[in-house]
């Protein structure tokens, strides 16, 4: 049962009475009069009982996306249904407006449409439906709550796509699509054809050219069907947020960035992420399909307040390819305490594998060494300096394990390790 | 579309499972009441108020009274008194302004009301007009004996004493005191002028709830009391202040309608609280992923070596940061010692190599405020090998 302003306006209309007659009576005689006709009321309004629900929701969308969510709400009654409707979706889930005024005619069926902008990556749910179900004389309402669940699901936004055209153009360059090849370690015979100017003379093959009566260039392209695995750290370190973004969240776009690159470059992209359970897993997908399996992966993935076990990570490495690797570790690589795991099992992968450890770095810890303005400040900037000292030092650890470290802030960590990719692949160490 | 899962209950749930506790509150509201009626209400109240039964009271008095044959009727003010007495013939007035309502002029004019009149501790005022050669003496305790010939005490020889006591002044034969002596004052002082009989009471303890089974309290207050048939007992209100009677109350100046306009304000607030105050449907739950701070480490430790002042360890991650940058930016490998370092870089800023080794090396800071030079001259030599190497 809900109250209207309209109720609420007729008690206070009971003034007029009271005033011309002054009998205290008449107080008596409006309030039952008032109660009376809001309870007729109320037993005209339809039962939200009565009422069928279907929801349409949207399947997925990338977060930063607005969808809209369809809810049909059917009348089976033989009264017209004036009702206000709250769609019952998560605060996460961005709903613009979750109080609608609707008008369903008797015997009849109407939609109900929520426009949502997700605020959270992972499943957005809706739990209920509440009907505040009004009268022809809109004074009392029947309001009741109604289980209709549904949900979908807010993929990682992937905003590191907009790198993706430049570095994929770096990475023709070095395909033999471009006439500027470069002949060297790493790349493999693609084709052969005619000599453009421009091209390098030392490509020409002249084998075949003294076979046709034109110059024949050598193409070369880079070495494909290389296997790259990512390993996303699930653990309590990726949870930290720096410069408002969770380290996990910026491991997801770094890892989609390098995928979408590898991928199309030919190379196979096994994807993991992992704390002490494999949380998503994508092995053996290609093109398309992979960015959206991945994607899928990831939405539900939150990191859990547990330290990552690394000891397991060589033998999932060895599940994903029995080949050589370029393994990408994204993890943090702040203290030698908290990386003591990381370095124990380096080895292990830098035998057989190119190890990346892709990290991300604080620029807040080197905004404050910078600052020497308080007393506090100085102690905080010593206390940065060394921090940075701890991160250099597990950075020239992993280094003298044979891996390399790829550390940058959120915005340049997915472009970077990108870049780093690239270079790997020119110089042909995949 | 299947039946849909409703979850808000419908009006029989609700009311099957508020059963226990509307069960229990109507029980609860009942005991209160039963109580109320059995013990009484209010903690204070005029003393000798014969409809009280607190131990103050004087319900037990009267109730016995009223069995006994004696007609008691309670006033509560000087005009219900007088028609009260009016209507009956020989009656007896029991009357005590203990909060002094009563002006002298409407003490004497009770006082004059019927043939015996029992004034229970008159005040000064009211002893100066009514009885001048009786005054009143200290407070009292225990019991004290009648001692006296009248025959009011003839069988209650011992009766509790207090709170107060009179005393004879004037040598006076119609007055006799009783209860006590004329040093210590009496509890009782009879004046019998003829027609009309005054008994001023100074011992009113013994006529209460508390004390009416003690000694001999009883047999005197009936005695006492139950003289003729009708007892008027008169505890003086506000209604027996003057002037009261003109002063209108606020119902009685305003209209018919404003009471009534009153409480439908403020019905109709209550209508807009509840319009206003309902939920529209429980909440939805939300899972909120945790929240750490990247940087809290840092923070941690920085507060670490500001409480245990650790400046020579704070300065030495300093130093050890400039080093590295003024490596970097001589273009040395980042493991250069620092003799190298320092070396590389005091012909470029022509500074002496002691100095630098000093700022660098040797200095330890006594106290905050040379950590803070020391760190800013770290910051200022960064700068000026960068000048040196980068001119602008």
């Amino acid at each position: 049962m809900a109250l209207s302003g309209w109720f609420v306006a007729l008690v206070a209309l009971g003034i007029v009475p009271i005033v011309i007659t002054g009998e205290p009576i008449v107080l008596l005689l409006w309030l039952i009069f008032v109660i009376a006709l809001g309870l007729i009321d109320m037993a005209f309004a339809v039962s939200v009982r009565r009422l069928r629900f279907e929801r349409n929701s949207p399947d997925r969308l990338r977060l930063g996306e607005t969808t809209s969510a369809q809810l049909l709400i059917t009348n089976p009654s033989r009264r017209r249904l004036r009702a206000i409707v709250r769609d019952g979706w998560q605060p996460s889930a961005g709903a613009h407006t979750n109080r609608v005024r609707l008008s369903v005619p008797a015997h009849e069926r109407r939609e109900l449409v929520t426009v949502l902008t997700p605020l959270r990556r992972g499943t957005r749910e809706a739990a209920h439906v509440t009907v505040r179900s009004y009268g022809p004389l809109r004074l009392i309402a029947r309001q009741t709550t109604v289980a209709v669940s549904g949900s979908f699901t807010v993929l990682p936004p992937f905003n590191s796509r907009k790198h993706l055209p430049s570095r994929l153009a770096r990475l023709r360059e070095l395909d033999g699509a471009t006439s500027v090849m470069i002949r060297g370690q790493g790349t493999e015979f693609d084709s052969l054809r005619d000599y453009v100017r421009g091209d390098d003379v030392r490509s020409i093959d002249w084998r075949a050219t003294a076979r046709r009566s034109e110059l024949v260039v050598r193409t070369w392209r880079p070495e494909r069907d290389r296997r790259v695995v990512i390993v996303v750290d699930s653990g309590r370190t990726s949870a930290a947020r720096i410069e408002d973004e969770p380290r996990i969240d910026t491991a997801f776009e770094a890892a989609l960035l390098l995928a979408a690159l590898a991928s199309s470059a030919g190379d196979h992209v096994d994807f993991i992420i992992y704390d002490r359970r494999v949380r998503a897993r994508v092995q053996g997908a290609r093109g398309p399909d992979l960015l959206s399996k991945m994607v899928n992966g990831m939405a539900p993935v939150q990191p859990e307040l547990i330290e990552m076990d690394w000891s397991a990570v060589p033998s999932l490495v060895r599940q994903a390819t029995s080949q050589r690797a370029l393994v990408v570790l994204a993890t943090s690589a702040e203290s030698p305490g908290a990386s003591h795991g990381l370095l124990a099992v380096l080895p292990q992968l830098t035998t057989k594998h190119t190890v990346v450890v892709a990290s991300v770095t604080d620029p807040s810890i080197l905004d404050a060494t910078r600052d020497r303005s308080t007393r506090d400040a100085v102690y905080q900037a010593g206390a940065a300096e060394r921090a940075l000292l701890d991160q250099s030092r597990v950075a020239t650890a992993i280094n003298q394990l044979g891996a390399s470290v790829v550390s940058q802030r959120p915005s340049e960590l997915p472009l970077a390790l990108a870049d780093h990719y690239i270079a790997l692949k020119a110089a042909g160490k995949l | 579309m299947s039946e849909p899962t409703v979850i808000t209950p419908s009006i029989r749930a609700t009311l099957t499972r508020a059963l226990f506790w509307i069960i229990a509150a109507l029980f609860l509201l009942g005991v209160a009441i039963a109580s109320l009626n059995l013990v009484g209400t209010a903690a204070e109240g005029p003393r000798l108020d014969p409809t009280s039964p607190r131990e103050s009271g004087a319900l037990a008095l009267a109730e016995v009274l009223r069995q006994q044959g004696v007609d008691v009727i309670v006033t509560t003010s000087l005009s219900d008194t007088r028609d009260a007495l009016s209507n009956s013939g020989d009656s007896t007035l029991f009357y005590s302004d203990f909060d002094g309502y009563l002006t002298e002029a409407q003490s004497v004019d009770a006082a004059g009301l019927a043939r015996t009149v029992i004034l229970a501790e008159p005040d000064v005022a009211a002893l100066l007009a009514l009885a001048p050669e009786i005054a009143n003496a200290g407070a009292q305790d225990g019991t004290i004996a009648a001692d006296c010939s009248a025959s009011l005490t003839s069988n209650a020889p011992q009766i509790t004493a207090g709170p107060s006591s009179l005393r004879i002044i004037e040598d006076d034969d119609d007055a006799i005191g009783c209860y006590g002596s004329d040093d210590a004052g009496f509890g009782l002082v009879t004046l019998d002028h003829g027609d009309a009989e005054l008994l001023l009471l100074g011992a009113t303890d013994a006529l209460t709830n508390r004390d009416i089974v003690a000694a001999d309290n009883a047999a005197f207050a009936l005695r006492m009391l139950g003289q003729h048939d009708t007892l008027v007992w008169y505890t003086p209100s506000f209604a027996d202040v003057e002037g009261s009677g003109e002063v209108k109350t606020f119902d009685e100046l305003a209209p018919g309608w404003v009471t009534p306009a009153t409480w439908l304000i403020i019905l109709t607030l209550l209508t807009a609280a509840l319009w206003q105050g309902r939920r529209f449907g429980p909440l939805v739950i939300e899972k909120l992923p945790v929240t750490v701070r990247s940087n809290e480490t840092m923070q941690g430790r920085a507060r670490l070596y500001e409480r245990t002042a650790a400046r020579l360890h704070t300065l030495d991650a300093l130093r050890i940061g400039s080093i590295r940058r003024l490596a970097t930016l001589c273009g040395m490998a980042k493991t250069a010692s620092v003799d190298d370092v320092i070396n590389r870089i005091a012909p470029l800023i022509g500074q002496p190599v002691a100095s630098l080794r000093t700022l660098l090396v040797d200095v330890s800071p006594t106290n905050d405020n040379e950590l803070l030079e020391l760190s800013d001259e770290l910051l200022a030599l960064e700068q000026r090998v960068e000048l040196a190497i980068r001119p602008i």
